[in-house]
């Protein structure tokens, strides 16, 4: 035996045997390992890779595969993959996978470590896309506190034109009559200044006297005419206040018949009302959906793309092939594991097929389908077809939410709208053509316990007919359409819930209108009444002083008329002069006394010139004192 | 000890010595060839079988194939030249078809310029090499064993051949 020859064979047949045995599996793993690192761009953890060549299959367990976007969580992690490879494309260098099984998958679980790659830039969170900003921030509860807000308006004394116009004339009638009692005032100050020259004129010589008393009677008979006119004003106001009162009392029936009109506004916008109540449920759940498929496009370009050798020798020549098989292939993968499916842990079994790296040589789209069971049932169904020139993604989704949705408007401490929904059925019906979307999203749901409170305890009574209306909603239907781009798509939130709600809102209106009415007329009423009693107790108080004066001015005036009349016509006694002036009020009381001394002394004077000697005897005395001082 | 250490110094005289200079050309020649070849395609595998399966010096075989490996690259550039003036030769379309079409093939990676290429300037190389070193290793196999025994690991298995020949002798 030639050991010689034979030794060195045997040696190197045991260290390949021993390659193949030991290191071949490890070898794979850890070219898995980078492979699927470099595609993800995350840590990527296999237990155990295990091989087999007659027949060839592959065996992976015990695998997780970070998310690169989310720190400390899998993206996928499954239990073990198996699959077996056909031997005759394989002598092609085809891989072709008849059927495989993966299970135990799950998604979104923990890490005990970041799964990130050290070196690599983390990119930031994905950012919320803008069309869902700016419909969920459209998507507000103003319908709710306009609705509150009108109701209120409706009693608001500003609305009616009964109370503006009360306030209005108050305001008219008081400028008025400050301003006819200024000129009255004036008018006062006049013809205390005629007394005033009255009484200087007293001090005159008599000549001068009179003199001056014609001048002041002059100055009089002007004030007087002046004052006459005022006084004709005066009187004249009263036709004009019982036309403004007329046409109070016009305000006040006007206001009675806009009550109804005002009420038919007050119906809320349908479409205000459903983006609020289910708006942020139906736009955060397409976001879901669309996030989905955004991913799956990604890896999906991701794995096409071949992955370019670091150094590659030569190049490689293509040739016709005579049974065209693609390079890879796998036509069946029976995957089973668990979802999380409204937060509980749901098994779920799903069938990929066709998948491979040439869709247009194999002709046939690739195909996902997968079901839960238990009490949510979801069932998904994706084609993905790349065996044309467009590629084309039609996702069709049914899915039964058993658990209960609270819907609510408005705020906990303000006016606020509650109801249930129960048993949603979600259908999504998605067509995704290159990056443009195209679809409907629709929901199906039991509607019920329905609660409206309000703050205003005005509208508490409306409130509480609007809640009962309510009560006869039971079934609600939406739909969310989209088309457009897949990152910025037009969005559009339809409903039957919003028309309910508002002919919910319309009803109780009509119910309550009756009310309401009553309400707002015995408002109107007594605001128009409180306007008349204002203005009347007001302003007719002061009319009548008004009147008062003017009467008193010109009584005093047409004293002094008299006196310049009397003395024009020379017939004037001195005596009476200084009487009239005395007895014409003019004068104050302390002045009056002083008249009145001076009319004992003047008549004592006047009366001596009747019998000189005998006054002369009276005033002797005083006489001598002043002639012998 | 000795039943361990025999088939290690059987497998080290089964490497480098008791090689005739032709056997010593002949893994020198194929030595050459795989070297050329780039490594990870069904091509070099078979030529290494070949290699093995043939009678031809392993150990020099092996050197030779770590040597030429390295300074393979620096002839890609003809490699690639020769391969791809080969591959789209049109009267060698069929054959490369039925080659392409043929099972097992395929990973042979012969549709590669410098795979296909190289292994060409190989065969082509492969009889020169033979004629040029079995003269050298003609005159220099013996001096070269003289130059080995002067290393203790050669005298450590000698000193063990003549341990046993003593005491099979007693």
């Amino acid at each position: 035996m030639r050991w010689t020859y034979v030794i060195p064979r045997l040696v190197i047949v045991a260290l390949i045997w021993a390659f193949m045995a030991f290191g071949f599996d490890p070898l794979l793993r850890y070219s898995a390992i980078q492979s699927l690192q470099a595609v993800t761009g995350a840590k990527v953890d296999i237990a155990s890779v295990r091989t087999g060549f007659f027949p060839p299959r592959f065996s992976i367990d015990r695998a997780a595969v970070a998310s690169y976007r989310k720190p400390g969580v899998n993206m996928l992690q499954f239990d073990s993959m198996n699959f077996s490879l056909a031997g005759a494309p394989l002598l092609r260098k085809s891989y072709v996978v008849e059927e495989a099984a993966v299970t135990g998958v799950r998604f979104g679980t923990l890490r005990n470590d970041d799964g990130q790659l050290k070196g690599t830039l983390q990119s930031d969170a994905p950012e919320t896309p803008s069309w869902l900003i700016q419909k969920l921030t459209e998507a507000g509860d103003d319908w709710l506190e306009n609705f509150t807000e009108q109701a209120k308006g409706q009693l608001d004394p500003d609305t009616l034109e009964s109370y503006r116009l009360g306030n209005q004339l108050y305001g008219k009638w008081d400028q008025r009559f400050t301003q006819m009692n200024g000129e009255l005032e004036k008018k006062k100050q006049q013809a205390k200044s005629i007394r005033k020259k009255m009484e200087q004129a007293r001090k005159a010589e008599p000549l001068q006297q009179v003199e001056l008393y014609l001048q002041l009677a002059q100055q009089a008979d002007v004030l007087m005419r002046e004052t006459r006119s005022m006084r004709t004003q005066v009187q004249g106001i009263v036709p004009e206040v019982r036309h403004d009162f007329a046409r109070l009392d016009q305000a006040r029936k006007n206001d009675q018949q806009q009550v109804m009109q005002r009420i038919q506004l007050l119906k809320p916008d349908t479409r205000r009302i459903t983006e609020s109540l289910i708006g942020d449920q139906m736009y955060l759940q397409l976001h879901q959906i669309l996030s989905w498929l955004q991913t799956a496009r990604s890896y999906q370009e991701e794995f096409r793309k071949p992955a370019p050798p670091e150094r590659q020798r030569g190049r490689d020549f293509e040739f016709s092939i005579f049974d065209p098989t693609p390079r890879m292939l796998c036509r069946k993968i029976s995957i089973s594991g668990e979802l999380m499916v409204g937060s509980m842990p749901t098994p779920f079994e799903a069938v990929l097929t066709d998948v491979t790296s040439d869709p247009q040589l194999l002709g046939k789209p690739a195909l996902l389908r997968a079901t839960t069971v238990g009490e949510s049932p979801f069932e998904l169904i994706v084609q993905h077809d790349a065996t044309k020139k467009i590629t084309q993604t039609d996702l069709a989704a049914e899915y039964t939410d058993s658990a209960e949705q609270q819907l609510s408007a408005g705020t906990p401490d303000g006016d606020c709208l509650t109801a249930r929904l129960s048993n949603m059925q979600w259908v999504a019906r998605l067509t995704l053509v290159e990056n443009q979307v195209q679809g409907q999203i629709t929901v199906s749901s039991d509607f019920g316990s329905p609660e409206f409170r309000v703050k205003n305890e005005l509208a508490a009574g409306l409130a509480g007919v609007v809640q009962q209306t309510l009560t006869g909603i039971h079934r609600m239907n939406a739909s969310i359409r989209l088309d457009g781009p897949m990152l910025k798509p037009d969005v559009s939130v339809t409903s039957d819930l919003g028309e309910q709600v508002a002919t919910g809102f319309e009803t109780a209106y009509e119910e309550y209108l009756p009310q309401l009415q009553s309400l707002l007329v015995d408002k109107v009423s007594g605001y128009v009444e409180e306007q008349r009693q204002q203005l009347a107790m007001t302003f007719g108080g002061r009319h009548e002083q008004l009147l008062a004066d003017n009467t008193r001015v010109l009584e005093g005036l047409g004293q002094i008329r008299q006196l310049a009349a009397a003395l024009r016509s020379g017939k004037a006694d001195p005596k009476a002069v200084f009487q009239t002036v005395s007895e014409s009020g003019v004068l104050s009381t302390k002045d009056q006394q002083k008249a009145d001394e001076v009319i004992q002394k003047t008549n004592k004077v006047l009366d001596g010139l009747d019998d000189p000697a005998r006054a002369f005897q009276r005033a002797l005395p005083g006489l001598r004192k002043k002639l012998f001082r | 000890m000795f039943l361990i250490v025999r088939p290690i110094r059987l497998a080290c005289k089964a490497f480098v010595a008791e090689s005739t200079p032709g056997q010593l050309a002949l893994g020198f020649a194929l030595g050459v060839l795989i070297g050329f070849v780039p490594k990870g395609n069904l091509l070099a595998l078979v030529l290494g079988v070949i290699l093995a399966g043939s009678r031809a010096n392993l150990g020099i075989a092996a050197a030779t194939i770590l040597v030429v490996s390295f300074i393979s690259p620096l002839l890609d550039p003809v490699s690639h030249q020769i391969g791809t003036w080969l591959l789209v030769h049109p009267s060698l379309n069929s054959v490369w078809t039925e080659l392409y079409n043929t099972p097992v093939m395929p990973w042979t990676a012969f549709n590669n310029s410098v795979v296909l290429g190289s292994f060409i300037v190989g065969v082509v190389t492969l009889y020169p090499a033979y004629r040029l070193s079995k003269p050298v290793f003609e005159k220099y196999s013996a001096r070269l064993t003289v130059w080995a025994k002067r290393f203790w690991l050669t005298r450590l298995l000698m000193g063990v051949e003549w341990a046993n020949g003593m005491s099979q002798a007693d």
